[in-house]
């Protein structure tokens, strides 16, 4: 847990020097695209400027990735230095059932013909 | 009223003399009535209407009512369930599965059971996801 905003930075630094993306398990055994398929090309484009290439890669890469990289920063440092006295963050019920449904949907969505627009 | 047996007048019921001839009249026995001897009234058993037996009282009926557990904060397992969506797709998946349904369990133990389930898959994911990074960036060169 201590590492991981050091192993951040690394990867962001990796993505911003136009490195190859993270190879997907998923995509290589099935052919098929998972739903973080095409979030290290949002990163990248992210870096750059690039704010359609963000919503071609992965069009929840800055709806769902951004905010959940800020709440994670955020219960992190709540827990790892409690001198901060940082609320913790409650997200109703209904949200967190809501991204679950949306990212199944897309999941399927970016793999059928009809929604190609969707993969990366 | 009797009748005297000497002259045949007739007497009082009770007169111990005639008072025609004056005849001594024999003393008549009075019946002795002795009370009945208490019987007590029995019905017939055939007869006798079943006493009705008290029900048992059915025992409460005990509905399902779902407990309610107060919620906890899952705000930041969501977000490491996300991330780890996108760094390693199926251990994020079944991770952001199981936070859904920490708030929906009917015990507290059910509902740290479901936390610690999914923060270890958040921990598999990470590590997956963290692996396959440092595997890209020594197959390009980078370490």
């Amino acid at each position: 847990m201590v590492c991981l905003p050091a192993l951040t930075v690394l990867a962001c630094a990796y993505v911003y020097s136009g490195g190859r993306g993270m190879r997907c398990i998923f995509y290589e055994l099935t052919g098929l695209y998972c739903p973080g398929c095409g979030s290290g090309r949002s990163l990248y484009s992210l870096m750059h400027g690039d704010w359609r290439g963000v919503f071609e890669h992965n069009v929840l890469f800055l709806p769902l990735g951004i905010p959940a990289l800020a709440v994670f920063l955020h219960e992190f440092f709540r827990l790892m230095i409690p001198g901060l006295n940082l609320k913790p963050v409650f997200i109703p019920q209904w949200l967190t059932t809501s991204c679950c449904i949306l990212i199944f949907l897309f999941w399927i969505a970016r793999n059928l013909p009809p929604f190609s627009f969707l993969a990366p | 009223m009797a009748t005297c047996p000497y002259c045949g007048s007739t007497v009082s019921f009770n007169a111990k003399f005639c008072q025609e001839c004056g005849a001594p009249l024999p003393e008549v026995p009075v019946e002795q009535t002795e009370p009945a001897p208490y019987k007590p009234v029995s019905f017939p058993e055939e007869d006798a209407a079943p006493i009705p037996q008290p029900q048992p009282t059915p025992p409460p009926q005990q509905y399902n009512v779902p407990q309610r557990v107060p919620p906890i904060s899952t705000g930041g397992l969501l977000a490491w369930s996300i991330i780890t969506l996108f760094l390693c797709t199926i251990p994020g998946i079944v991770a952001i599965v199981k936070t859904v349904g920490i708030n929906k369990a009917t015990t507290v133990v059910e509902q740290q059971d479901r936390m610690s389930s999914a923060r270890t898959w958040c921990i598999i994911g990470t590590v997956l996801g963290v692996l396959s990074l440092l595997g890209s960036l020594y197959s390009n060169g980078v370490i």
